[in-house]
């Protein structure tokens, strides 16, 4: 599992969950860094991906990995709070599920684990 | 009158006239025959003898017989014995002139009247006419003066009806939001200054036709509800969407309002909710990063107590959420406070020299003071604004700890104020990264952060620069950045300077207080050089 997220108090709740979940979690701070993780290691089972980040922004990420052959089929959650509007949002299709902050630990859970029922 | 008689009246009376005329000339044609039918039987001449006095019994048939008698022609053709057909001659061709002179006055009275009553009837001049010159003492007369009394109800109805017309365009010009009337059919009757201003559209351009502010997929909505108007209904706080001329969005709370029971169309008036709706949009949004570490971090906390866990390294986590939920709700609600407008009826007169020294002062405190180099101020002395003390402080405040956040440690950040043709130019110039010049329109919008410190802990909440140019912009004044990518970013601030001469002066205060952002923008532009005059003159008799 890989977290991508540039707020740490977000990022160290979902890792806590995904752990307890017994799953291993990676937590990358910003878009650029996760992208690089990406390309460097193999695929993971699930992306986490925050949508508003400084730099290279959640959009931004998925677009990459939707044109990267190794990386296309990989299932993404959105992680969102703050969406100044409709544009900033990736199309349709692109990702598997979105979670919108705040949330309850338990919608973490169930998402991921419906991620990976369906893969 | 007479001067003003239309061709048409004066035909209507030619023909009457030319009728009595008519008939008059046919009776006596018909009168004549009959006396020549009489004559029909032989006659003798009686020379020597004296015609009879009185009733001639000789008489010429054919030429003036009045005349004739006059001569007393005794000769002549012999008239019958007929006394009775003169008398009747003679009191038809009286007859005659008496109904041709009647008919001929009676005709331009009434034709006088025509005259009058088209006037009434036309588009304006009617009752300002003449008022009918009729002393028939009859009901002819009486006529005219009814029709007078008539002309006069309808001018003071139609001055009632211009004032009236004139007070409802001034109050709806006055109103400084977007009114607009429509008919039954929904086209425009009515579009004041505020809609022009706001939508794009002139008046000229849109009377008489469907509102172009209404975008094609909302105009079915947009009839729905004006169905509901000419029912009579009233409707108030419709969120619709609408465009303006250059074809972008604009979200507007619309009422709307039937005349009378709707029939003859009705009003709206629009409040541009645009900025409000995006403000309060981005704030809810800008609230969940925070609400969801706060609540997030309670539900961990929850587990590891449950499990049994050490939960110390949450509580500063939870501590920093909290504190950050604290200062965006405070960052809003100061937001709203000059978003309402609650900075303008608190102008005075205000010395924007010792404001900013004011500022600076408050940020020595913060230990900052040292990066701030201040190149030049305002004429050395005071530079009096009409403005809010509190807000301008805050203005200045933000804008230099701006411009040291986002400047390197070791540079500084020149400050500098000066005032010149009526205006105090404020500028604050960072050495930082600046601003790439797609963002440069954007980093007044509220909740704008650079991308580069979205997220981390030196960049702020995104609503500094916004309350910045809403301070401003109740000042009367305006802000804007200059940048080049790498070079820093200068912030200038241009506020109109007083134009009055009595410091604290309570009569041109309380007049000033009224509006007084617009009114004092456009004293400042007018008289550039007075305001500097006097500016200075100011400056030495303060005491600073």
């Amino acid at each position: 599992m890989l977290v991508i997220e540039d707020e740490a108090t977000i990022a160290l709740i979902l890792s806590e969950v995904l752990r307890e979940q017994g799953h291993e979690a990676v937590t990358v701070s910003g878009g650029a860094a996760g992208l690089d993780w990406l390309r460097e290691s193999p695929p993971p089972d699930v992306v986490l991906l925050d949508l508003f980040m400084p730099g290279l922004g959640g959009r931004d990420v998925l677009k990459a990995m939707r044109s990267d052959p190794r990386l296309k089929d990989v299932p993404v959650v959105l992680v969102t709070g703050a969406v100044p509007s409709v544009e900033d949002f990736p199309p349709n299709g692109t990702y598997q599920a979105l979670i919108t902050k705040p949330f309850d630990l338990s919608d973490i859970t169930e998402t991921i684990d419906a991620c990976l029922r369906r893969r | 009158m007479s001067g003003s008689f239309r061709s048409g009246a004066r035909r209507s009376r030619f023909r009457f006239g030319v009728r009595c005329q008519l008939v008059g000339l046919v009776l006596l044609i018909l009168l004549s025959l009959l006396s020549a039918v009489n004559m029909t039987e032989p006659y003798e001449a009686y020379p020597g003898r004296e015609p009879e006095t009185g009733r001639g019994r000789y008489e010429l048939v054919g030429a003036a017989f009045t005349d004739a008698s006059a001569r007393g022609i005794r000769t002549g053709a012999r008239v019958a014995d007929t006394p009775d057909l003169l008398i009747m001659l003679l009191v038809s061709g009286v007859s005659l002139a008496m109904a041709h002179t009647v008919g001929n006055r009676l005709a331009r009275r009434l034709a006088a009247l025509q005259e009058r009553a088209a006037a009434i009837a036309g588009p304006y001049g009617g009752p300002d006419a003449n008022p009918a010159d009729d002393a028939g003492g009859d009901e002819l007369e009486e006529a005219a003066r009814a029709l007078d009394r008539m002309a006069a109800r309808i001018e003071a109805v139609e001055k009632e009806l211009l004032a009236s017309n004139r007070k409802f365009r001034a109050l709806v010009e006055s109103v400084p939001l977007p009114v607009v009337a429509a008919d039954a059919e929904g086209n425009v009757t009515l579009w004041n200054r505020a809609a022009e201003r706001v939508f794009g559209w002139t008046e000229a351009e849109v009377l008489g036709r469907q509102s172009p502010a209404v975008p094609d997929e909302e105009g079915d909505e947009a009839m729905a509800l004006w169905a509901r108007v000419l029912a009579g209904e009233s409707l108030s706080g419709l969120i619709v969407r609408r465009r303006r001329r250059d074809g972008s969005p604009i979200d507007i709370s619309l009422s709307l309002a039937p005349w009378g029971d709707g029939t003859q169309g009705g009003l709206g008036v629009f409040l541009d909710i645009t900025e409000r709706l995006r403000f309060l949009q981005v704030a809810a949004h800008m609230l969940r990063n925070p609400m969801a570490g706060v609540s997030g971090l309670v539900s961990l906390l929850e587990r590891r107590v449950a499990a049994g866990q050490p939960v110390g390294d949450l509580v500063p986590l939870l501590r920093r959420d909290t504190e950050r939920l604290a200062a965006l709700l405070s960052a809003i609600l100061e937001a709203f406070r000059v978003q309402e407008g609650q900075i303008g009826p608190e102008l005075e007169r205000v010395d924007l020299t010792g404001t900013v020294l004011s500022a600076l002062d408050s940020l020595r405190v913060a230990g900052v003071a040292e990066r701030i180099r201040l190149e030049g101020l305002c004429c050395d002395g005071p530079c009096w604004i009409w403005g809010d003390p509190e807000p301008l402080r805050d203005m200045v405040r933000t804008l230099v700890t701006n411009a040291l956040t986002y400047s390197p440690d070791d540079e500084p950040v020149v400050l500098s104020l000066s005032c010149s043709n009526g205006l105090a130019t404020l500028s604050v110039a960072d050495r930082g990264a600046g601003i790439p010049p797609s963002e440069l329109d954007r980093v007044f919008e509220p909740f704008y952060r650079s991308r580069e410190l979205v997220g981390s802990e030196k960049g702020g909440l995104g609503l500094g620069l916004y309350v910045c140019r809403e301070i401003v912009r109740a000042h009367g004044g305006r802000i804007w950045v200059a940048s080049a990518e790498g070079r820093g970013a200068v912030f200038r601030v241009e506020l109109p300077v007083c134009q009055g001469e009595d410091p604290g002066g309570g009569a041109e205060r309380s007049e000033r207080r009224t509006g007084a952002a617009d009114e004092k923008r456009i004293t400042g532009e007018e008289q550039p050089t007075r305001a500097k005059e006097r500016a200075e003159g100011e400056d030495e008799g303060a005491d600073g």
